[in-house]
Formats: structure tokens, C-alpha cells, sequence
């Protein structure tokens, strides 16, 4: 009876994906909880390595911020498939008939929804401590936050997918995620110092969304070839 | 095969050492820099050495996605790792002479930024294939590296440029002399005839590996065998 109903579309794929990984996620916390303790104990320690001085809080707060930003991708991403490995989930997930492109959108909207939570707290955090009022001008960091966090979470995805069953990937995502993300990252911070001093940062927003336009295109792509090969492909390393 | 490769490596020495001649023997003394110029003739053929490297990997990987050509593979590897050669070259020559030229070991200089983070990028793509070992989802992971790599180049440039360009630092290069530009010639024409045979010698020594991985593989296979049937009760002869 059940077989013969209609698979659901993509949309509501990604929905039900997401409802599991996010009811999974309330009733643990675990991602939430170490993610935003992370970021407490960073900025912490941008203090003591002394960078909270006024000197170097006007120039450098939007570069820490984004700094901090991607420490904290790295944290939220290289978890996406902790719990799919386990019992081999990821292959059930994979019989169902247009799942990987489902899959992507689905883990990629967890984590940028993560990366979001944890970017409101590094705001108040960063903000407080260099004593900058982000949104002295207009509302131009959090969109460029918004913007750069999905893309942050497109390549970091991808990289997760790609590194699920390597060795040391713990290592390997960030020294393959930070070179890719340089672009984002100048973007990001100067779209932030540019709206802080109350210039225009059009040219920089645009930037960003070039790039998560690009990385979700390929980054989709990919995806599905590296699941494909993560199922055929561990016979042939045996 | 071997015999023209043998060929070619000594057109490359020659080309080598008659670059070398050219550029000490034949181009002046460049006034205001002295000696330290003449890194310029191998600095900027290397980078462009390099960067037909790192392409190279890109195409051959988008090949080899596509079609699953183990070849494509070998080749992908060979400009990868021959890129990374070059680059590494560059990234050495380029702070000896900015020392000179600029006062500086390194700026922020659009170009001198790119080709950092092409050379992490492709470090990174280098360390990955050497933990993964020799299996069919490593080199799917490799492949995607590089796209992902390379369709990260314009846009490194994009950002650096955006964000360093108008800084009056930018050497701009005020017309060269005809002799240098001699010069210049020769030492492209020798990096780039020593850039194809090592990745000529670097595809062939990967061929090679592939063959012996096969022949490995066949003969464990047929081992197996022959152990099989000597346990075998049935070929026991009493």
C-alpha cells in the first residue's frame, strides 16, 4: 500500500531531513551546547591574547569575528555525518530514490541554522568586548553574516561529505576549508568595517553571495559523487 | 616512450642552462634593483609554470569525474604535485626579491596573496592524497579538491584585488628592455620544456604504480586461490 505512494517532493525531502536532525539536536543539545561554549571560551581568548585594547578593536573586530566564525563552521560541519556513520545510516538515507541533492540542502540548512545560533552569540560577545556597535549605520553585518555563514556551511558540507571515511579529517576539513573560504572571509570582514564606518559595502555583500551561489552549485554536484563513491567505494579500499 | 622522454629531458637541461646564460651573460643589470632582478626570469615563468599546473589537475579531475578514466586520475595527480613544485619555488624567490625590491619579505600585495592560497589549497590536496592512500574515494575527493580549488582562483583574485588593489604598492613593471625580454623568453621556453617533463616522468612513474597496484592485486587474487584449493578437502590426495 505505502509503495505505491508518491515519494514526496524535493522540498518536503529536505523538510523531513531537517525535522530529524533538528528534533535529534533539541533533544540532546549536543551541537548547540559545545558550539556556543566554543565560541564563549574564543573570544575569551581573543581577550587575553590581548587584542581587546581600543587600539586594535576598531580595526580588528570584524576580522576576529569572522575568524571566529570559521572555527566555529568547522566545529558545526565536521559533525554533519557523525550520526549517519553510525550503523551505516547514510546508505539507508541514500536508497531513497533523489536523496543526495535532499540530503545536501537538509544538512546544509542544520548547519547554517547551528552556524546562525552560534554567530548571535559571537555578535554580543565580540561587540561587547571591543565595545563596537555593529549596527551603528544599518543592518549590513548581519546580512553579510547571514549571507557568509551559508556559504561558510556550502563549502564546509561539501568537505564534509567528501572527508566523512578519512582518516584525521578533524584535521583535513579546516586546512581545506579555510584556504577556500580567504574569499569569503576579506568579503566578509570588509563588508563589516565598511558598514561600521558607514560606507557602502554593496560590492562586498555581492562578493559574498557570488561565492555561495558557486559553492552550492559545485558543492551539490560533488556531494552526490562523493555519497556515490562513499557507497561503492569502500569495497574497492578493502 | 622512454626514448623521447629521455630527449626531452635534455632539451630541458639544455634550455635550462642557456636560459641561464641568457639571463647573466646576455640581460643588463637592472638599475635600481641590481643582481636580485634577475630572480624575476624564473620567478615568473615558475608561477605561470605553476598555476598550467594547477589547471591541468582541474581538467584532468573534471575528466576523470565524469568518466572514471583512471588515467585522468594519474595525470590529475602529476600537474597537482608538479604544480606544488613550482609554486613552492615561487613562494621562495618571491620574498627574496621583494626583500630587495620593496624592503619587505612580504606585502599585501594582490598576487603575492593569490598565490599563497593556491599553494595552500594545493598542499592540502597533496597531504589528502597521501593519507588516503590508493582508493577509489580518495581520488574522488582529490578530483572535487581541485574543482573546487581552481573554481576558487578567480575569485581569491576578485577579493585580493578588490581589497589591496588601490594600494599605490602594486609593482607595476614600466616597460622591460628588449634584452630582457630575450631573456625572459628563454627562461619561459626552459621552465616550461622542465614543467612538461616532469609531469611527463611523474605520469609514467603513476602508470606504473597503477600497473604494479593491478598486478598486486591479480596476484593475491590468484593466491588466494591456490591456497583455497589446498585446503580444499576435495584436491587432498591421500
Amino acid at each position: 500500500m505505502s509503495l505505491l505512494r508518491r515519494p514526496p517532493g524535493l522540498l518536503r525531502q529536505v523538510a523531513l531531513l531537517l525535522q530529524k536532525d533538528l528534533r535529534v539536536e533539541l533533544r540532546t543539545g549536543e551541537v548547540a551546547a559545545t558550539s556556543l561554549l566554543f565560541s564563549a571560551v574564543l573570544v575569551s581568548l581573543f581577550v587575553f591574547a590581548g587584542f581587546s585594547t581600543r587600539k586594535a578593536a576598531s580595526e580588528g573586530a570584524p576580522g576576529l569575528l569572522w575568524m571566529a566564525s570559521a572555527f566555529v563552521a568547522v566545529l558545526v560541519v565536521t559533525r554533519t555525518f557523525e550520526r549517519e556513520r553510525e550503523d551505516g545510516a547514510v546508505t539507508a538515507l541514500l536508497l531513497i530514490p533523489g536523496a543526495s541533492t535532499a540530503l545536501f540542502f537538509a544538512k546544509l540548512a542544520y548547519n547554517w541554522l547551528m552556524l546562525t545560533l552560534v554567530q548571535a552569540l559571537l555578535l554580543v560577545l565580540v561587540g561587547g568586548v571591543f565595545a563596537v556597535d555593529w549596527f551603528a549605520h544599518d543592518g549590513t553585518v548581519a546580512v553579510a553574516l547571514l549571507l557568509g555563514g551559508f556559504g561558510l556551511c556550502a563549502v564546509g558540507t561539501t568537505l564534509a561529505a567528501l572527508l566523512a571515511a578519512m582518516r584525521l579529517r578533524e584535521v583535513i576539513v579546516p586546512v581545506v576549508l579555510f584556504p577556500l573560504c580567504v574569499p569569503l572571509l576579506i568579503a566578509g570582514a570588509q563588508a563589516c568595517n565598511a558598514s561600521i564606518r558607514g560606507e557602502s559595502s554593496a560590492a562586498w555583500l555581492a562578493t559574498i553571495a557570488l561565492f555561495d551561489l558557486l559553492f552550492v552549485g559545485l558543492g551539490q554536484w560533488l556531494f552526490g559523487l562523493a555519497l556515490e563513491g562513499a557507497g561503492g567505494g569502500e569495497g574497492d579500499s578493502e | 616512450m622512454s626514448d623521447r622522454l629521455s630527449w626531452m629531458a635534455v632539451f630541458a637541461s639544455l634550455a635550462v642552462l642557456s636560459a641561464l646564460g641568457a639571463v647573466f651573460g646576455y640581460a643588463p643589470v637592472e638599475a635600481s634593483m641590481g643582481i636580485v632582478q634577475k630572480i624575476f626570469y624564473f620567478h615568473v615563468s615558475s608561477a605561470l609554470a605553476a598555476y598550467a599546473g594547477f589547471f591541468l589537475c582541474c581538467g584532468a579531475s573534471i575528466y576523470y569525474l565524469l568518466k572514471g578514466d583512471r588515467r585522468a586520475d594519474v595525470v590529475a595527480r602529476a600537474g597537482a604535485e608538479v604544480g606544488v613544485l613550482f609554486c613552492t619555488f615561487v613562494l621562495i624567490s618571491g620574498p627574496l626579491w621583494a626583500r630587495k625590491a620593496w624592503g619587505t619579505w612580504w606585502t599585501g600585495e594582490p598576487r603575492l596573496m593569490l598565490t599563497m592560497v593556491a599553494a595552500l589549497i594545493f598542499y592540502a590536496y597533496v597531504v589528502v592524497r597521501s593519507i588516503g592512500g590508493r582508493t577509489e574515494i580518495t581520488r574522488r575527493i582529490c578530483a572535487a579538491l581541485a574543482i573546487l580549488g581552481v573554481a576558487d582562483i578567480p575569485l581569491v583574485h576578485f577579493a585580493v584585488q578588490k581589497w589591496r588593489g588601490n594600494h599605490p604598492r602594486v609593482l607595476r613593471n614600466g616597460g622591460i628592455s628588449d634584452e630582457m625580454e630575450v631573456a625572459l623568453t628563454i627562461a619561459m621556453l626552459a621552465v616550461f620544456s622542465l614543467f612538461a617533463t616532469l609531469v611527463l616522468l611523474r605520469i609514467r612513474v603513476g602508470m606504473a604504480e597503477e600497473k604494479v597496484e593491478r598486478l598486486h592485486r591479480l596476484a593475491t587474487a590468484r593466491g588466494n586461490d591456490i591456497e583455497d584449493r589446498r585446503r580444499s578437502p576435495l584436491l587432498e590426495t591421500p
